[in-house]
């Protein structure tokens, strides 16, 4: 799954960690995440939609 | 290099390792070296109670991280100790099926009991490592 979590991070100004805080999971997790190495869980992926203010489909997408 | 925060259930879960899991080592290796030393090959019930002591701190690593599972709330986290935790149990497994069989056709030395905590927790924590490595 291709996901726009690094641009979204990015125009925030945050790091890693600084989103790992805010989502109250570890730095690793972020980097994988944003890797495409590991997809969220869904809980996860609204925390996410909610934290950047936007919907899911705005952040994550199928590869095609 | 900065070491990452732990979250407080990785912090939890080694408290009870080591106020829980360690101390229940102690008691089967007593007990080893009690009937190593003093050539006491035990019988019957006290047999039994022996084996049991060496089961112990298996049930309580088990329960350690059942609880830690259920406590983490980093999902990525929780796969990677899943997976680890696999690698080690295959491996146990594989291992001592294998040195079984072959204690069973008389072609191997006897396989000491005492190793199979290491058996497991080095196998889980290469595999934790390099899972780790690949995801840091």
């Amino acid at each position: 799954m291709k996901n726009r979590l690094r641009v979204l991070r990015a125009e925030r100004g945050w790091s890693q960690a600084d989103l790992a805080q805010r989502l109250e999971v570890s730095r690793q997790s972020v980097n994988a995440i944003e890797t495409g190495k590991f997809d969220p869980s869904l809980p996860l992926a609204f925390k996410l939609a909610r934290l950047f203010e936007t919907q899911i489909e705005n952040i994550f997408s199928e590869e095609t | 290099m900065k070491r990452e925060v732990e979250s407080p259930a990785t912090y939890r879960a080694e408290d009870r390792f080591l106020f829980i899991a360690v101390p229940l080592l102690l008691p089967p290796f007593i007990a080893a070296w009690l009937l190593h030393h003093f050539n006491v090959h035990p019988t019957g019930f006290f047999a039994v109670v022996c084996a049991f002591l060496f089961t112990l701190p298996f049930f309580a690593g088990i329960a350690i991280f059942a609880i830690y599972l259920g406590e983490e709330k980093d999902e990525f986290k929780r796969m990677l100790i899943s997976r680890a935790l696999m690698w080690g149990t295959g491996v146990t497994l594989a291992v001592t099926t294998f040195w079984s069989t072959m204690e069973n056709l008389s072609v191997g030395p006897v396989f000491r009991v005492r190793y199979v905590v290491g058996l497991f927790m080095i196998p889980y924590l290469v595999a934790l490592f390099v899972l780790r490595r690949r995801y840091r």
